[in-house]
């Protein structure tokens, strides 16, 4: 089975769903990567990067209950699967790699 | 007054999202935007610009889902049938009895171009005449066309054995087939200019295909992909 690649934001949400276990959810993870990479991501974006990732098996995502705080609407929760641990991990080794023996200097801070 | 205002907007922006948005997650997207915009509210951030901005991506996307989705293409075949049918069927009733027409019109009966007939007023008068009074159903019977709507289930039938034939890529080749038989009589009257007598059955050929596989087109699409909606 060949290794599926990731994109920036796909790799984003998917550490973001790490991140937040079983508390991830739409307005969640769009609050946690703003906090944390300071990205505004829109929540159409967001659901369709969410869709995607699902279509290719990466999370998968279950309804949980109504609340009236979000006027009687269910949450959709989502969990990284093993394909998508999977490609995190490829791509955090292709980034390793690509990184190793290279040092850059930009506003006076290292990056190795 | 302001208050009452940012509620309102949010209202007809969820009203928006009820409709537009993508259906596959339109209840739990409105769900976290109700939710932030609680939070956002009792942060007195701004709340508006905000609402707009989720509103129109959630809109967009929802859009750009609906255009690959199976029920726009079964829409699509359905306006074509719609509009093409009875356009084709004008236009064979007017081909049939046509008698004294301007020197413009006839030079483009002569080169086939009937996308420029189409577009002229003097065809229209005459067609819109011509079909309430000497409307047959013999002028609609054209063996090659006939012909080519058989070969038309043949090969979609076989087309649709494919498990792998989307929607789409079923729509994109039963279109560019229907579309064959205008490109290539087209082409056949601009290189050989054949005789005003022989030009009429290659019009025919050209307007009668498709008018006999449109239909056959919809029904595959509405039978093959009948609970497919995304």
């Amino acid at each position: 089975m060949s290794q599926k690649t990731l994109g920036e934001l796909e790799h984003i949400v998917l550490l973001a769903l790490l991140k937040l276990k079983s508390e991830a959810y739409g307005a969640a993870i769009r609050q946690l990567i703003l906090n944390e990479v300071n990205r505004d991501v829109a929540l159409g974006a967001l659901y369709s990067t969410l869709e995607r990732m699902q279509k290719k098996g990466l999370v998968t995502s279950a309804l949980g209950e109504a609340t009236a705080q979000r006027g009687g609407r269910a949450k959709r929760f989502f969990a990284v699967t093993g394909e998508g641990e999977a490609a995190l991990k490829h791509a955090k080794q292709t980034i390793d790699i690509m990184w190793k023996g290279l040092s850059l200097y930009t506003g006076g801070e290292q990056y190795a | 007054m302001r208050k009452s205002n940012t509620a309102t907007i949010f209202k007809i922006m969820v009203w928006l999202l009820s409709n537009l948005a993508n259906r596959a997650y339109r209840d739990e997207l409105i769900g976290d935007l109700q939710e932030e915009y609680n939070a956002r509210k009792e942060a007195k951030a701004n709340t508006v610009a905000w609402l707009l901005h989720q509103t129109i991506v959630a809109i967009c996307d929802g859009q750009k889902a609906f255009i690959k989705s199976a029920t726009c293409a079964k829409l699509i075949g359905f306006a074509l049938c719609l509009i093409g049918l009875p356009m084709i069927a004008l236009f064979v009733v007017w081909l049939s009895n046509m008698g004294e027409v301007s020197d413009t019109l006839w030079q483009l009966v002569l080169a086939g171009e009937i996308h420029q007939i189409v577009a002229n007023t003097e065809y229209w008068t005459q067609a819109w005449y011509k079909t309430s009074h000497y409307l047959h159903v013999s002028m609609f019977f054209n063996i090659p066309s006939i012909l080519w709507a058989v070969l038309f289930l043949c090969v979609a039938i076989r087309l649709l054995k494919n498990a792998n034939t989307t929607i789409w890529v079923f729509s994109i080749a039963a279109l560019l087939y229907i579309l064959l038989p205008y490109g290539f009589g087209y082409m056949l009257i601009n290189t050989f200019s054949p005789a005003a007598k022989k030009v009429g059955p290659i019009l025919a050929f050209m307007m009668l295909a498709p008018f006999y596989t449109l239909p056959l087109y919809v029904m595959f699409l509405f039978t093959r992909f009948k609970n497919i909606r995304k």
